[in-house]
């Protein structure tokens, strides 16, 4: 029971992470309560989100939950919670009564208090617009750039009736049969979609800063992959592959392309 | 095809096919309202989308039939949207409801505006790298590359052996796959990551232009207050990243995004309209569609949605005392614990 409510907790904290939202809904209920507790959209908000978080924070509703839904998602229900539109509307209540209790000069006070609303909202959470979220990329798809340019690469080398079959570190993974479908993959983003130990091996390998070769073309060769893509390794490394089999046959950025040659 | 071609196909299927299949759930109604044609449009669609996504995965029918039966449904509801609207000059009166209200123009409408737009301005213009679209989107290519529903693995290109449980009740991405061959054979990713978030984005402000017009009625400008401080809300939604704006602004193609974005929201709305109040513009199927379409989008739909409405049937049964909601509002419920159901059997 400790650990459950200990649980459910942590996930409330995880939740809200950096920001100040949830102290923020606090407010906006006692705002709602002293002002505008008469209006029924009101009693229905608050009704809602009293019931919603009673079920969120009693262990045996939780319990329920997180035995449908998984625990590691339970942050989950809490998008039941209309925040949106729970702030919006007391923003816009206490912005409308500014507008008709003063008598003059309401316009400008309903101008004070809406910037004070956004000034407010703006402190407590936090832009999505930020360099974690958005980037730029030079393709209509919207992969990662070194994705296009490694499945053009590989495309280009293809063989007729060749079926190509690529081991990329874990980044490059996630990303290279969405953009080219004709591929296969022994694994994808963190490892999954792995259907044997040696393609874990394989990924394990691949995403580390130093693989090592010898397990990786063991690895490969009995995934039948004849593609493979990571960081560019040292001279002496490249000329192992060579010796194994393997042909650099191009470089994007920081990785290097490598096909098997026909034994 | 050039890919204007293809982006006017997208504002078809994406645009104008929902908001006519929408029309036909209005016809008891008074009044059409675009925004609720277009809403109760997406439902029915994405509900029906469900139903014949698990039909085919189920008889094991290639993705070529399912992209006809929904193309053919899509053109039969535009048909079908068209004569209800035709039949009740309701084009006419939505013109002349246009015409009498004056737009006035004030600083919120125009700040709320300005900001809606400049929102959807950078979800087409900047990428989000997410590695979840090696299954979302990948789910997508890899079934129009091979021309099956849900049996390859988009993780690999291998066949699954086994049944992907936690994703195949949810197969949002077989929609993807299916309007994004009836766009002109698309690129999945660019429908994605490019078309999908506006629209989306667009429609979840539709559904808090709901609420602002239910709350706000006789004040126009405190709508358009309600629709900035939303925008602002949403806006500044980066401080987790398991928020509800987060996921909205960041990646809405994702079906759980859409989910906690447009269709929660929505589902709120209508168990407010429905369940508890005395009088709404919602015909009960909406709340049906609605619940279903949840489904479709995520596995988390099938818990989340009976779980906000079993909230709202606590509220209308205390406030209400109609047995006749109730037992309306569990019928809805319905789809969702049958396919919660289904999950535990095949899991």
């Amino acid at each position: 029971m400790k650990e459950m409510i200990k649980g459910i907790l942590d996930t409330w904290i995880l939740f809200w992470g950096s920001g100040y939202y949830q102290y923020l809904i606090l407010l906006a209920v006692l705002l709602l309560l002293l002002f505008f507790r008469k209006r029924k959209e009101t009693r229905l908000l608050i009704a809602y989100s009293v019931l919603l978080l009673v079920l969120f924070f009693f262990p045996l509703s939780a319990g329920i939950i997180q035995k449908c839904i998984g625990s590691d998602v339970y942050w989950r229900v809490l998008w039941l919670l209309p925040v949106t539109v729970l702030l919006a509307y007391t923003g816009t209540a206490l912005a409308e009564r500014a507008g008709l209790k003063a008598r003059k000069g309401g316009h400008k006070l309903q101008g004070l208090v809406l910037i004070l609303l956004i000034g407010v909202i703006g402190i407590s959470g936090k832009s999505v617009w930020s360099e974690d979220n958005y980037v730029q990329v030079h393709n209509y798809q919207k992969v990662p750039d070194e994705v296009t340019q490694v499945c053009n690469l590989i495309s280009d080398q293809q063989e007729e009736e060749e079926e190509v079959c690529v081991a990329a570190d874990d980044y490059l993974a996630a990303y290279i049969r969405v953009y080219q479908p004709s591929f296969y993959m022994p694994y994808s983003r963190a490892g999954k979609g792995s259907q044997h130990y040696s393609s874990m091996r394989l990924y394990q390998e691949l995403s580390s800063p130093d693989p090592d070769l010898k397990r990786v073309v063991k690895a490969v060769r009995k995934l039948g992959c004849n593609y493979l893509v990571f960081a560019l390794p040292s001279q002496e490394k490249q000329e192992y592959l060579e010796g194994k089999g393997y042909r650099l046959i191009g470089t994007v950025n920081q990785y290097g392309v490598f096909k098997q040659e026909h034994l | 095809m050039g890919l204007m071609i293809k982006m006017i196909l997208a504002a078809f299927w994406l645009l104008v096919v929902p908001a006519a299949a929408g029309a036909p759930f209005f016809q008891k109604k008074e009044i059409y309202s675009v925004r609720n044609c277009f809403l109760t449009g997406y439902a029915f669609l994405f509900a029906v989308m469900e139903v014949l996504t698990l039909l085919m995965i189920w008889l094991g029918l290639p993705l070529h039939i399912l992209t006809v039966c929904y193309g053919s449904l899509g053109i039969i509801m535009v048909w079908w949207g068209m004569w209800c609207l035709l039949k009740k000059d309701a084009i006419d009166a939505y013109m002349g409801r246009l015409k009498k209200g004056k737009i006035r123009l004030s600083i919120p409408m125009i700040l709320a505006l300005a900001l809606i737009l400049l929102q959807m301005y950078v979800v087409v213009r900047y990428a989000h790298m997410d590695a979840d679209d090696s299954f979302y989107v990948g789910t997508a290519v890899t079934d129009i590359h091979t021309d099956t529903i849900f049996s390859i693995s988009p993780y690999t290109g291998y066949a699954y052996t086994k049944i992907p449980s936690r994703y195949i009740l949810s197969p949002f991405p077989v929609f993807l796959a299916v309007v994004s061959q009836l766009c002109g054979e698309l690129h999945p990713a660019i429908m994605a990551h490019t078309v999908f978030p506006p629209v989306f984005l667009l429609t979840g402000y539709a559904v808090l232009w709901g609420y602002g017009k239910k709350w706000f009625q006789d004040n126009e400008k405190s709508r358009w207050i309600f629709m900035l401080l939303s925008a602002v809300v949403i806006w500044f939604s980066g401080y987790s990243v398991y928020s509800s704006g987060n996921f909205q602004m960041v990646r809405i193609w994702q079906g759980k995004a859409l989910l906690t974005g447009v269709f929660l929201p929505f589902l709120f709305f209508l168990c407010m309209e429905l369940l508890v109040d005395k009088k709404g513009e919602y015909p009960w199927i909406s709340l049906f569609l609605t619940e279903l379409a949840c489904c479709l989008l995520s596995s988390m739909g099938i818990i989340l949605a009976p779980v906000l409405t079993g909230i709202f049937l606590l509220i209308s049964l205390y406030k209400q005392r109609d047995l006749r909601r109730l037992l309306y509002g569990v019928i809805c419920c319905l789809p969702p614990v049958a396919l919660g159901c289904i999950y535990f059997f095949i899991q």
